[in-house]
């Protein structure tokens, strides 16, 4: 360049201008900018008429389960199109898919609060709420799958009349429990986590219901240091018992297919593969779910570009884990010298369902993979949200993939069938979209989406100096 | 109940956490013992002014969590060796702890764990064979 002279210096207000990084919250903000900005946005008495139009609406979807599931119960799993070898069908494609989006909350919750990252906070509340209702739309699909969903009980070990237990080595008897501790444990860490804010909120109610409400819910929080500790403990010990379940759920799950003897599960890449396409589709949904938060209520102060840059960077790192993981099957079909495995992957490519294979390749790799290396990209929020739409319908068509493909052709010709999903299954899906969208809507309305306590604890005011000497200049600042 | 004469207690308000540390601290020194700090946030300096910076929780953490390991473990034990115990490809019964322990490693250390539980049962089928053909 031949300019001479000193160059102008852009001055954004979103980035530091040291390193050149986005801030994680914006500047300006005191204790109470946040404490007001994100309790109004659950104590306000005017209910946003968008609020209102979009649980109307997905409420409406929503209504898709209850049609859907009245029907199941009352005809059975032969409304579904599931057959034989084709027996696993929507039921545990969704599944798998709802599963799997439930492990960014999880991710950001415990491993990067254990790791110091301190910009999840803005995030993790709303994560790993999104966690929950991702759960309790997936736990829905394997109790409807059994036939019987009133005889579900049946999984637990129980004494019973009839001396039965449950097969302790099987895996889907893993899968009970994993997906019980993982309900259990994503809703204590939510909610002890949510106990100061919900003090926040009763302090600040004017309404006595609500007061009353968020009273008890607060289990009586003062915010004494004694509480502080106390709560703190909890919190790193829950992230500590998290941890292990980012990995242990979906390697759980993927040990359902890894276990069997079928061409295209029997593997050993299966845990690691499904853990890395877990986190990538629920860090595309976080997205789904952030962008258009911040938009509405106006939060981009508090969840900034930064933000989604280091979401697009973990869809990044995960989806070329996912990428090799891909790499890896295929060369593995040709590797193992396995006819099955290779007459499975030449089919899943080229066969009847090819077009699946491709749609997956195509959502999943080529298009994120290629374009996520550009930051420009990674900070364009309308591209971001397109993305995160295209990630999550590629996920959802490598559980189709995986499910389908494997089953339809198995080890006997005389057995091919192939997999066409019905209305009911359409239905009970894109139902559960509805029912995980009410959801959030609910909780976005009835409970403080960000942690209101640690995003004060990222404010500098929060900085202790020594011996309260320059407390004047802090008093300037935090007022 | 007539009302407590004298002092009960004092309240001080501070505007940031610095004075409040600060404060906390004096008044320790001076040989105050009964107080208490309220802050919107934790402040880990305040409570190490108040020299309450040690909570048995993790205590009670890992009480609940070995409570909940030996139940579980004995439990299947219980139902897999003795309750209900069934033959699956003539693994061993207690094959599942192998599992147990293993799954949150991934799927290599499952088949490691796999091939020792089938040496072990196969040397026990053998031994077994061994003992039938001597008897016949």
């Amino acid at each position: 360049m031949a300019t001479k002279g000193p160059v102008p210096e852009i001055v954004d207000p979103m980035t530091d201008p040291r390193t050149g990084e986005y801030a994680v919250i914006a500047p300006g903000h005191t204790f109470k900018s946040v404490t007001q900005k994100i309790a109004g946005i659950v104590l306000t008495s005017n209910t946003p008429v968008a609020w209102m139009g979009g649980l109307f609406l997905a409420a409406t979807v929503a209504l898709g389960v209850v049609i859907a599931v009245t029907w199941l119960v009352l005809k059975g799993v032969g409304i579904w199109g599931i057959t034989i070898p084709g027996a696993w069908g929507f039921a545990i494609i969704n599944f798998v898919w709802w599963i799997g989006i439930g492990h960014a909350g999880t991710l950001i919750s415990a491993i990067l609060l254990l790791f110091k990252q301190t910009w999840r906070n803005s995030i993790n509340r709303f994560a790993e709420a999104m966690t929950i209702f991702a759960v309790v739309c997936a736990g829905m699909f394997p109790l409807l799958h059994i036939g019987r969903p009133w005889l579900g009980y049946w999984l637990l070990p129980y004494p019973n009349s009839m001396n039965v237990w449950p097969q302790f080595r099987s895996p889907l008897a893993w899968d009970v429990f994993a997906v019980s501790t993982y309900a259990t444990i994503s809703v204590v860490f939510w909610y002890i986590g949510m106990v100061p804010d919900l003090g926040t909120l009763r302090d600040r109610a004017k309404l006595p219901l609500a007061k009353y409400v968020y009273g008890i819910l607060s289990l009586g929080w003062r915010g004494s240091t004694r509480h502080w500790i106390r709560y703190e403990s909890a919190s790193l010990l829950l992230a500590g018992l998290s941890t292990p379940l980012v990995l242990s759920v979906h390697t759980t799950i993927s040990f359902d297919f890894a276990v069997a003897a079928m061409a295209g599960w029997h593997t050993t890449i299966f845990p690691p593969y499904f853990v890395a396409g877990a986190v990538y589709s629920g860090f595309a949904m976080v997205l789904t779910l952030a962008i258009p938060i911040r938009k509405f209520y106006h939060l981009e102060d508090l969840v900034t570009l930064r933000h989604l840059d280091n979401m697009a960077k973990v869809m990044l790192a995960t989806g070329s884990i996912v990428a090799y993981g891909y790499g890896m099957e295929v060369f593995m079909s040709w590797y193992s010298a396995s006819h099955w495995e290779f007459f499975m992957m030449w089919n899943r490519m080229f066969g009847p369902m090819g077009w699946a294979y491709w749609i997956l390749i195509l959502t999943n790799i080529a298009i994120p993979l290629t374009t996520l290396w550009s930051r420009k990209l990674r900070v364009n929020v309308g591209y971001l949200f397109f993305l995160s739409f295209v990630v999550n319908i590629g996920m959802w068509f490598e559980r189709f993939v995986i499910v389908v493909t494997s089953l339809y052709r198995d080890y006997l010709p005389s057995s091919w069938g192939t997999y066409r999903a019905t209305k009911w299954d359409y239905m009970l899906f894109i139902g559960t979209w509805g029912l995980f969208t009410t959801l959030f809507l609910l909780f976005a309305r009835l409970a403080p989406m960000i942690p209101m306590s640690e995003i004060r604890m990222m404010l500098p005011q929060t900085k202790v100096r020594p011996g309260g000497a320059d407390a004047e200049v802090v008093t300037q600042e935090a007022l | 109940m007539p009302p407590r004469e004298g002092v009960y207690g004092l309240l001080a308000e501070f505007n940031t956490p610095s004075e409040l540390v600060h404060a906390t601290e004096m008044a320790h020194r001076a040989g105050y013992r009964r107080m208490e700090c309220y802050t919107p946030y934790p402040v880990e300096q305040a409570a190490e002014a108040l020299r309450f910076h040690k909570t048995r929780v993790p205590l009670l953490c890992l009480l609940g969590g070995l409570c909940g390991l030996t139940t579980g473990a004995l439990l299947e034990i219980w139902v897999n060796v003795w309750g209900y115990p069934l033959n699956i490809r003539a693994m061993p019964l207690f094959f599942f702890f192998f599992d147990f322990v293993c799954w949150p490693l991934g799927g290599v250390w499952h088949d490691c764990a796999e091939w020792i539980a089938a040496a072990v049962s196969s040397a026990v089928q053998c031994a077994k064979l061994c003992e039938w053909s001597n008897d016949g």
